[in-house]
Formats: C-alpha cells, structure tokens, sequence
C-alpha cells in the first residue's frame, strides 16, 4: 500500500513541487514564505477553475478548446450589463456567470452529442464564434468602473497572519472557492453514479452505450459544466484584475490543458483525478513564479507548455504500447 | 420454458435478416449457435438481449409473452450478453466494472463502495476461482477479463447469458477452463447461447447446436446423441464438401528457410524450410503459436532473434513494407477488419497492394493500367460481383474473400501465407480457392497454409507442421496420414 502512494503521479507532482520551491529559494529566499504561497495560489486560481472543468471534460473522453472563450464573452456580458443597470452585487453575478457560461457550454454538448462531430472541431468552432462575436459587438473596448462588490472574491482574506510589516496576509476567498469546488467534484467524480459514468464512458464509449448509460444527458452535462466554470473562473479574473480585456484569456486554453495533463489526466480519457489536477496546476503556478524570479523569459513558458502537453500524450502512448507488447499471447514452453 | 422465439422476422429496408425463426431454450443449457456471417444469428441475439427490436414475432419469457424490450428490460428478465469484445471498463477496477452497470440500472445517485464487496465476493468463491477485485481491469489479461463480464452478468442476476465468440482470444488451456466454469454454471441452473464458427469447441460443450443460413433457422442438432461435425457443416453449408487430394507441385529450391525463430511470449526456436511451389500445412490449436508466427514473418509483429532466409540470402522482417519487399504477403483470419478496407470499392481493395507499380513517370496513378489490373484480376479469380465500383461490403463472404487473395497475388510473392483462408465461406468459393492455391503453386509460388480445418489441411498440404505452446512439435507428411491422426499430433501439441 505505502509503495502504491510513492509511486503515484500525485507524490511524483508533489515531491517535483517541493523540489523547484526549494531550488527557487536559493536564489530568493522569498519565495518559501506564507505571503509568496497565497499570492501564487491567488494568481493561479483561475487556471485552476478553469482546470476543473477540463479534468471532467477529459475523463470523458471528450475536449474543449472554447472555455477561455465562453469566459471572455460571460465576463463581457456580466460586467456589461451590471455597470450599465448598476447592480452591484456579487452574488448575483456568481449566479449570472455560472448560467452564461452554462448555456454557452450547453450549445457545444447538443452539437457533440446529436451531430455525432468530435469535440474538437466542435470547440473549436465556437471558440472562433463566441469570440468573433465578442469583438464585433464589443469593438474590443475594454471595461473599467467594475462594480465594487466584486473585489469580495479577491480581497476576503482567510487564515490571515501578519506579515514583517503589519500587514494582513491570507488566502483569498476566490483560492477558498477554487478548493471547495475541487472537493465538491473529488466527491463528484468518486462517489456519485453520474460522474463514475463519466468516468467509465472515457474508458470505452461503446461498452458505457451497452451497459444503458444515458448518453445524452451525460454529454449535455459535461459541457454544461464546463461552460460554467468558465463562466466563474472569469468572474474571478475580473475581480482580480478589475478590468475586462476582451482578449486578456484567449489563448490560456493550452496552458490550462497542459497542468490538467501534467496532472495525470490522460487526453484519450477515464484517467484523471482532482488533487493531480490541483498539483499540477500548483506546479506549473511554481514553474512560472519561479521563471520569472530568475529573470527567464515568459516565452520560454509557452514551450514549456506545449512539450508537456507532447510529452503526456507520447508517455500514454508508450505505455499503451508497452502493455500490449508484454501481453502474453502465447504460453510458450522453455 | 426460460425462452420461447416465435416466428422472429427482422427486416432492415428491404433485407430481410431473419426470416419466421422459432428458437426456444431451456434451464440450464449450454445452446450453440453457429452459421456463417451474415447468416442471421448475431441479429437474433441482439433481439433476445434487447439490443434490436423484431419487425414481426414474439418473444415469450418464462412463458409471459414480453413486447420489444429494452437492454435495460433484458437484464432486469435476466438476460446478459457478453459481447466478443465483453464491453468493459479498462480504466476501472474489476469490483466497479462488476457493479456499475448495476447500480445505473438501479437509478441510484450515489456509490457506497463497501456495498457489494460480499456479494461479488462470494460469486467469485463460487467459482473457484483468483480474482483481485482491486486491480485495474486492462492490466488483466483477456481470459480474466472474460471471467470478469461472466461475474457482472451473474451479479447481474442473468439466468440466461448470450456469449459472442467467447474463445477467439483465448488459449487452450483457458478455454478449458472457461468451459469447466460453464459446465458448473449450467448445473445451478444458469443457461448459455454460445455462438462460435468452431465447431469442435461447440460440439464438446453445446446440448444442442442450431445452424443458421442466409437468415432461416436451418436446424436444431441434440448433442447428447453423438454427432458428427460433418452434420453441422452440411447443414451450414448447404452441402457436404468433398475434399480431394492435391498432387504435390513442389520444386528443389528452398524459397524460405526459417532457423531458430524466437520472440517472447509468442514463440521460440522455430525452425522449417519452405520449397518453391509447396503448400505447408501449420495446424495447432489456438494459443499455439501459429498466427503469431505469420504475423512475424510477415513483419507486423517482428521476432526478436532468429533469421529468416528468402531465395538463400538472408532478410529482414523488420516491418510489413520489408517482409513484402522480400516477396512475403498475408492473408489474414481476420478478413472484415485486417484484409479489406471494407467501406471502400471492390476496384479499391483488389489494387491495394499494387499502386506503386501502377504509377506512371510522374508520380500519378495510371488510371487505364489500374482498371485493367482490377478487371483482370476479377476474371482470374472468378469473383462475382455486380459493379467493380461498388463497396466491398456488398459482395458475399466467399467473393470478398477472393479479392483479399487477388490483392496479393497481383505482386507475385514468392511466399503467400494464408490464415484460416476459407473460415465462413461457402462451399463454391472454399474450392476455388484451393483451386487458385495449387494453379499458383504449379506456377513456383509457396504457400504457408494456416487451418483448423483439418480435412483442408489434409486435401491441400504436403507437409504439414504441428504447433504447440510457441513450437513446433512434429513435422507430418500428409501421405497416408488421417484426420484422426492429425487431431491426435494436434491434442499432443497442445496451447
């Protein structure tokens, strides 16, 4: 059992974190403080919501490349319209975003599912309309003047301390949100009938359709969710950077795809879990703090991505590989 | 009565797929199913488990007549099918994949993983049989995972299971076991429709054998009564075959010489020679060896050491591009998945293999040449067919069949290996089939010929190689020597 949990990708990602947080300390000692810890976690969350939802949409089996885009045109419509009727109440735009993002997703889960079109050409396409749209409505004006109770998710301090100069330091309410609703789908994806479906449909398709998985609803659900993910993580991001930039996430969708992957999941699906996620989120959250503590260019990031993304598919691939390879086929007599 | 078919018709457009079939089984007998494809009895089957619904029949359970049902319905009746692909979960562990598809039918929301451990645990026990039930499903291998969606349909409270080919990836040694477990089912009072194209196996497990043809139920054979396998194939194939025996056609030359031939898991230190214009019979069970063996020398699954020698020089078999540039082509058992691009057109499949000699000094496809190579290659091997351009997919097992073959023999191979060449075709085709075989042996091409059959062995081989667990265990000339005989070498080889 003890050697099990050793050799599991979540002690692999956590033994890589603790590895580069204590290279990176050499060079600034700063960086293994409680105040570095809840900044990164902070900055990281939203790739971290949006990764919850690409987890589920990988365990399926299935992919999405048109979250960050359902982001940008919620995060648009919800600040749009609370500015301009001056609502200003964050709970109220929690549940606005929430059902934005759904119905986007919706829209590529009906397509996916009764057209019988892969996911990724699906995604794909709407990625390019939801934005498309965006920009042609918006001319791509930017959105400042955000309404002020929306800062609740960033500035709500938890488990505060006082750091060397008397200021509060603490998790944000956003990092507390974030690790709520990956236990909610820990609990989601292990416990309940639908989401071990989910998890069983990734694992062979044709064998969930026979053993009378509702196909349809599973598919719509999947989507759904993650549209309204998106929606959230971009409700997140506005509160944090108080200001909505049309473009400030598209092309982020690589990166969140890559810390899912790094995570463990695989993008052929049915193999994946919540905390490899989170820890793979965490590392690439240390690498990217760590890259610029040292003064190495951001681009080197966006590499970094990609042969991640190219090494888990390769690794997968080997392994597939490697198991038929020492199937025995044959019981041959020595 | 655990089931009563009546009158059972399917039609798809206008192709009537079965046609008034009455089938019925009993408590607790293992009933065989056998017919070639497309003869009706997989439709039937998907009727029974709810997979498809009937165009006319009825279908009575324990005696109450049940309307068209759904899969779900099936299982809640009792009746499991266990595909030939046994639709699993191999990213799951055996305890779930033996569960989940339970607890959806139940139409529950939540898992309490602790639930069913004592009721799965006993079914195993009452097996006789290991199972870790943590272990991941697809690192199990094929025969435990068959055992596997044994378990979930008998957790599934099945009393009647459907198994679709249940022992085309299994060794010998498994597959006796996988029949001693039916064997203690069927005493409990669990009954089986076992559809399988090999017949020995049906003939030593089955209570009664059915045969279906061209989507009519042909007969139903008792085998308590001993029953003779030429029976079943007469009534399968409309008529008896009479196997006559080919005069040798083989030359002096050695055209492959295979020495100390190894690969892990698959086989070990196999060695033979071939002449030119010979037919060489390899017989063995399944598991022995003998598909892994062709698939090597062919290059798609390269031996580890050995060497392997055409014409006297010494080649490589690194790669299917290598082995067929050394003059070695294969016609596979499997022939829907492995020899023909099945949604493409006659013209397509037959020139296949040839388009790099169909190119002209541009680099295109000289269009005449290649219609004139398929047309010819049609009339050589008697195919018929309605249009060149139609799909393959609407010719008859035994024509597609003889397309598979014209692709290879459009490049002249020095060596041909056929695999199982006439499983599931009709009589007509079958012998001419052999007839192409020996016209191309007179002409110095050698064969490597692959069978269950034993008669065809017999009728068409000079020599004949027996394989057993990865070798090669005896070496028999067909002159003079009986199927019995043969049967004998083969149960002494082994799997």
């Amino acid at each position: 059992m003890n050697t099990k949990i050793f050799k599991s990708r979540e002690f692999l990602l956590f033994a890589f974190i603790v590895l580069f947080s204590v290279l990176i300390s050499f060079v600034n000692p700063k960086f293994l403080s409680y105040e570095n810890f809840v900044d990164l976690l902070k900055s990281y969350t939203i790739l971290g919501i949006f990764s919850l939802g690409v987890l589920l949409v990988l365990l399926s089996g299935g992919f999405d490349l048109s979250f960050t885009a359902i982001a940008q045109v919620v995060q648009y419509a919800v600040v749009y319209y609370f500015i301009a009727w001056a609502i200003d109440n964050v709970y109220v735009a929690i549940v606005a975003s929430l059902l934005i993002g759904a119905m986007l997703g919706f829209v590529n889960g009906f397509i996916i599912y009764y057209y019988r079109i892969t996911a990724i050409i699906v995604t794909i396409a709407t990625n390019s309309i939801y934005i498309g749209f965006l920009y042609v409505v918006t001319n791509g004006d930017l959105l400042y003047d955000i309404p002020y109770s929306f800062s609740v998710l960033s500035d709500t301090k938890l488990f505060t301390v006082l750091n060397e100069n008397g200021a509060e330091v603490g998790v944000c309410l956003a990092t507390v949100l974030w690790l709520l609703m990956a236990l909610g789908l820990h609990f989601f994806v292990s416990r309940t009938v639908l989401g071990r479906s989910i998890v069983a449909l990734g694992g062979n398709a044709l064998s969930a359709q026979r053993v009378g998985f509702n196909l349809r609803f599973t598919t719509l659900f999947i989507y759904t969710f993650v549209g309204s993910m998106a929606g959230f993580a971009s409700l997140i991001q506005v509160s944090i950077f108080q200001s909505v930039v049309p473009n400030s996430m598209v092309g982020s969708e690589l990166e969140v795809i890559a810390a899912v992957v790094l995570g463990g999941a695989s993008v052929t699906g049915g193999r994946g879990t919540v905390l490899g996620t989170c820890l793979g989120v965490l590392l690439f959250a240390v690498l990217s703090n760590g890259m610029t503590l040292m003064k190495i260019s951001p681009f080197f990031y966006e590499i970094f991505t990609g042969i991640v993304i190219l090494i888990s598919v390769t690794v997968n691939a080997l392994q597939d590989i490697q198991r038929k390879r020492s199937q025995v086929r044959v019981q041959v007599e020595e | 009565m655990l089931l009563k078919a009546e009158k059972i018709t399917k039609r798809y457009g206008g192709v009537v797929a079965l046609d008034q079939v009455d089938f019925d089984m009993v408590t607790g007998e293992i009933h065989g199913l056998v017919g070639v494809n497309g003869c009706g009895k997989s439709t039937l089957m998907k009727i029974i488990a709810g997979a498809e619904h009937q165009t006319a029949g009825k279908i009575y359970i324990d005696d109450v007549e049940r309307a068209p049902y759904s899969p779900a319905e099936a299982m809640q009746y009792g009746i499991g099918i266990i595909y030939q692909d046994l639709s699993l979960f191999p990213n799951l562990s055996v305890y779930e994949n033996i569960y989940l598809s339970k607890v959806i039918a139940s139409g529950k929301k939540t898992i309490s993983p602790k639930e069913f451990k004592a009721g799965i645990e006993e079914i195993v026990k009452s097996l006789g049989i290991e199972l870790d039930l943590t272990a991941n499903l697809g690192e199990l291998p094929i025969a435990k995972q068959q055992l596997v969606a044994i378990i979930r349909a008998l957790f599934n409270k099945s009393r009647l299971i459907i198994l679709d080919e249940p022992t085309t990836a299994l060794t010998g040694s498994e597959i006796a076991n996988l029949f001693k477990i039916l064997n203690s089912l069927k005493a409990q009072g669990i009954s089986f429709i076992f559809i399988s194209h090999k017949l020995p196996e049906l003939l030593q497990v089955c209570d009664r054998i059915t045969v279906f043809k061209d989507g009519h139920l042909i007969n139903t054979f008792d085998n308590h009564q001993p029953l003779q396998q030429s029976e079943i194939e007469r009534a399968m194939l409309g008529k008896e075959i009479t196997y006559k025996k080919y005069p040798s056609t083989a030359g002096q030359d050695v055209v492959l010489k295979v020495s100390n031939l190894s690969l892990k898991n698959n086989f070990k230190d196999i060695s033979f020679s071939l002449k030119k214009g010979e037919v060489l019979g390899i017989a063995g069970q399944l598991g022995s060896g003998r598909t892994e063996l062709a698939m090597a020398l062919f290059g798609a699954e390269p031996a580890q050491s050995g060497s392997i020698e055409v014409a006297g020089h010494q080649v490589s078999c690194s790669s299917i591009g290598k082995a067929v540039e050394n003059g070695i082509a294969y016609v596979p058992e499997d022939r829907l998945n492995l020899g023909l691009v099945i949604d493409q057109s006659i013209r397509r499949n037959a020139t296949l293999c040839s388009l790099r000699r169909l190119n002209t000094f541009a680099g295109l496809l000289d269009l005449n040449a290649y219609k004139e190579l398929a047309a010819n290659l049609m009339v050589e091997l008697k195919v018929k067919f309605g249009r060149i351009s139609n799909k393959i997919s609407s010719l008859s097992g035994g024509n597609q069949q003889k397309v598979v073959l014209a692709k290879w023999l459009a490049i002249k191979p020095r060596i041909l290996i056929l695999d199982s060449p006439t499983v599931g075709i009709d009589v007509g085709a079958k012998s001419a089939i052999y007839e192409t075989v020996h016209a191309k042996a007179q002409e110095g091409m050698a064969f490597l010929f692959i069978s269950d059959e034993l008669p065809e062995l017999l009728s068409n081989c000079d020599r004949i190689l027996v394989m057993g667990h990865g070798r090669i265990k005896e070496e028999l000339a067909t002159a003079g020597l009986t199927e019995a005989q043969l049967q004998e070498a083969i149960v002494r080889g082994g799997a």
